[in-house]
């Protein structure tokens, strides 16, 4: 079985999608991208739930990139719920949002996140932050044995 | 003989009783007393010359001596003539005899030796012991004994022999029992007499006092008396409060009215609230001070009560006005809850919301540049990065914002601060990261105080911050931190001899994003004192500036109490 390398992003804003999307694309990292447009959606897709009921298990992702701010279901309760899940306990969560209030990363941590990154405004130091995540978390950063 | 003599002091004894009990109601009239004293006393001569030792016709032993010795003693002037005209006359007229004017002597020397007594009694004041009496009966008779040399034919030859040593040994015993009696009687009428003063000093007080007083018999709880004051209070008369249950009075339930009694019997609540029903068929308010008083063995309940309606209806009023505060108090505070978790999320939705946009603005322009660039004219790409630029700022004024609406929200963690130390490090800071520049610092030694230790510190960095910032153009910048005490209070002050600035603009200062300075000679986003006005201001403090242009600023804060 070979080790998926997806990388699941939950993020709702069309602008802020492309952006990373670009950002990815200008480091060239070229890991697979699911994105899960709010909590509810990205609670499905990492249960196999719903509308992906049906996806293979082997495109489960190594990382989630979680926005805080969601429709439906927020990024902290989605933290929340897949650290309850044995399934997913372990999988690493980087909290990339927009945010920088200290409630958000006291309670991004305390919920389980890995890391925090508050997403720049210039797209210069935002493009350098994606590449240091991508280095770090799918190159360095070894996972436990694929659940 | 002796059984004759001792006969008639007992009779002498017997009616001295009878003249005690007759004259102890008159002594409110000392003329009455007199006359009817004198009467009594030669009355009792008389019976006593009555029944004597008889030694002959007109000759004749008994205890007059002693009776007006006593009636001098005791009676005075009048009392003492009286008796001893009545009984000269009876010796002399009716008995008669031999011994007639001897009798008489006898009379007059008992009368004169008992009214020197009472004379020397009145002058000295001293106390009639036993030893004085027995003195004073010893001359009385031997006065008498010398009076039978007065006899005819010499008959004291016979006669003193035999009655010498009875009179002299008998007779002044029984002249000292008998002044014991009326000394004794003496005694009970003063202290009657003080009785009832004390009594009537005491009813007038408990009567006429201004305070409401009751009696109450502890056992069953009826009152026994009650003042003037109770009878106003109440409006029922003296006489109907009187016998009437105390419980009555009360307008609480019978059973709380018995447990106070028993309480304030036992001095365990002695002063307590409670409401009386008055005669009017109003209720009253009053406190009652309530307590035992024991008196010859027996116990009252005595009740002073004051009326207190005046004073709770005050403090209900004030109860009811407390109250109505807590519950305007608890609504405020629920509003400005509410108020601030909608800022909160206001403060949420803007760090969140509107930095988006402005992540889009900036990500798009500087990807059109980056990858369209070559295709653009230069004026194409400076609009570009004033996009760029704006769109950085505007997120840094959204930072500041958020900040300064955090310090009003957050809590004061108050704590000691050396504040040479802090403004120490802050300035060496500073100083790092402007290693070009060549600024004198001062900071005043020993500054300590009481305050939320990192919002001080954001209010420091601002000042010397600004103060670095304004001396860039000085030639021999000059930055100082001090303090001074003034009217018990600290004042701190920043100082530089930088550019300054126009007091004229002053007002604009501590207003958020308002700059005295050109923005592209002095770069920061105009927050900064805004920043620290708020932080002084949870503290309590104010703080005002001082300074002129090209003279320089002085910065002055306060921390409050």
């Amino acid at each position: 079985m070979t080790e998926s390398t997806a990388i699941l992003l939950v993020e709702d804003n069309p602008d802020d999608e492309e952006l990373t999307l670009l950002a990815f694309r200008n480091n060239r990292i070229a890991n697979p991208i699911h994105i899960a447009r709010d909590g509810a959606e990205a609670l499905d897709f990492l249960f196999r739930k719903g509308a992906y009921a049906d996806r293979d298990p082997r495109s489960n992702p190594r990382l989630v990139l979680l926005d805080l701010k969601l429709p439906k279901i927020g990024g902290l309760e989605v933290l929340r719920r897949l650290r309850a899940e044995p399934a997913t306990q372990a999988l690493p969560v980087v909290v990339l949002t927009t945010s920088n209030q200290d409630e958000d990363i006291v309670n991004s941590y305390r919920f389980g996140a890995n890391s925090f990154i508050r997403k720049p405004v210039e797209f210069g130091k935002f493009n350098e932050a994606i590449r240091e995540l991508g280095y770090y978390w799918l190159l360095l950063n070894e996972v436990p044995p694929a659940y | 003989m002796v059984i004759a003599i001792l006969q008639n002091i007992s009779l002498i004894i017997l009616i001295t009783m009878v003249y005690h009990y007759v004259i102890r109601d008159l002594t409110a009239k000392p003329l009455t007393v007199s006359i009817i004293g004198g009467l009594l006393f030669g009355s009792v001569s008389i019976l006593a010359m009555m029944s004597p030792v008889r030694f002959e016709a007109g000759v004749i032993y008994d205890g007059r001596t002693i009776i007006l010795a006593i009636a001098g003693l005791f009676g005075g002037p009048l009392t003492t003539a009286i008796a001893v005209v009545m009984a000269s006359a009876f010796r002399i007229l009716y008995i008669g005899g031999p011994g007639a004017i001897a009798g008489t002597t006898t009379i007059a020397t008992a009368a004169a030796v008992g009214l020197g007594s009472y004379y020397w009694r009145r002058k000295t004041g001293k106390g009639l012991t036993f030893k004085r009496l027995i003195l004073i009966g010893l001359l009385v008779h031997l006065a008498m004994l010398a009076a039978q040399l007065m006899l005819p034919e010499q008959r004291w030859k016979a006669i003193l022999p035999v009655i010498a040593l009875p009179i002299l040994i008998l007779y002044p015993l029984a002249f000292y029992l008998v002044c014991k009696l009326f000394l004794d009687n003496e005694e009970r009428a003063r202290d009657r007499s003080m009785l009832e003063e004390s009594e009537a000093r005491y009813r007038a007080l408990f009567q006429n006092h201004r305070s409401t007083m009751l009696l109450v018999n502890p056992d069953n709880g009826i009152i026994i008396d009650a003042n003037l004051e109770a009878e106003k209070f109440y409006g029922w008369p003296r006489d109907e409060l009187i016998g009437r249950p105390l419980i009555s009075l009360s307008a609480l339930p019978p059973e709380e009215t018995e447990k106070r009694i028993k309480d304030a019997l036992a001095l365990k609540n002695a002063s307590f609230l409670c409401r009386h029903r008055l005669a009017s068929g109003g209720i009253r308010d009053v406190d009652v001070a309530a307590g035992p008083i024991d008196y010859l063995g027996r116990t009252v309940l005595s009740l002073i009560i004051y009326d207190a309606t005046a004073r709770v209806e005050a403090e209900n009023e004030v109860l009811a006005l407390n109250q109505n505060l807590e519950r305007k108090v608890a609504k405020r505070t629920q509003e400005l809850e509410d108020a601030n978790r909608e800022l909160e999320s206001f403060a949420y939705s803007v760090s969140h919301d509107l930095r988006a946009p402005l992540r889009a603005l900036e990500g798009f322009s500087s990807l059109l540049e980056e990858e369209s660039g070559a295709a653009l004219d230069e004026t194409a790409r400076h609009y570009l990065d004033r996009i760029r630029r704006n769109a950085t700022k505007m997120s840094q004024l959204i930072d500041d914002l958020l900040r300064l609406s955090r310090i009003g929200r957050q809590a004061l963690d108050l704590v000691e601060i050396d504040l040479t130390a802090m403004a120490s490090d802050i300035a060496e800071e500073i100083a790092a990261q402007h290693p070009d520049r060549k600024v004198a610092l001062r900071i005043q030694e020993g500054m300590s105080t009481r305050a939320d230790k990192a919002l001080l510190e954001v209010v420091l960095v601002n000042l010397l911050g600004n103060a670095w910032k304004f001396t860039a153009s000085t030639p021999e910048a000059a930055v100082s931190f001090t303090s001074m005490d003034k009217d018990g209070e600290s004042i701190y002050a920043v100082s530089d001899n930088g550019v300054g600035f126009d007091m004229a603009y002053s007002q604009n200062l501590f207003t958020p994003f308002q700059r005295l300075h050109d923005e592209r000679e002095y770069a920061g986003s105009g927050i900064g004192l805004s920043i620290a006005r708020r932080i002084i201001a949870r503290h309590g403090g104010r703080i005002w500036a001082e300074a002129a242009p090209g003279k320089g600023a002085e910065f002055f804060f306060t921390l409050g109490g």
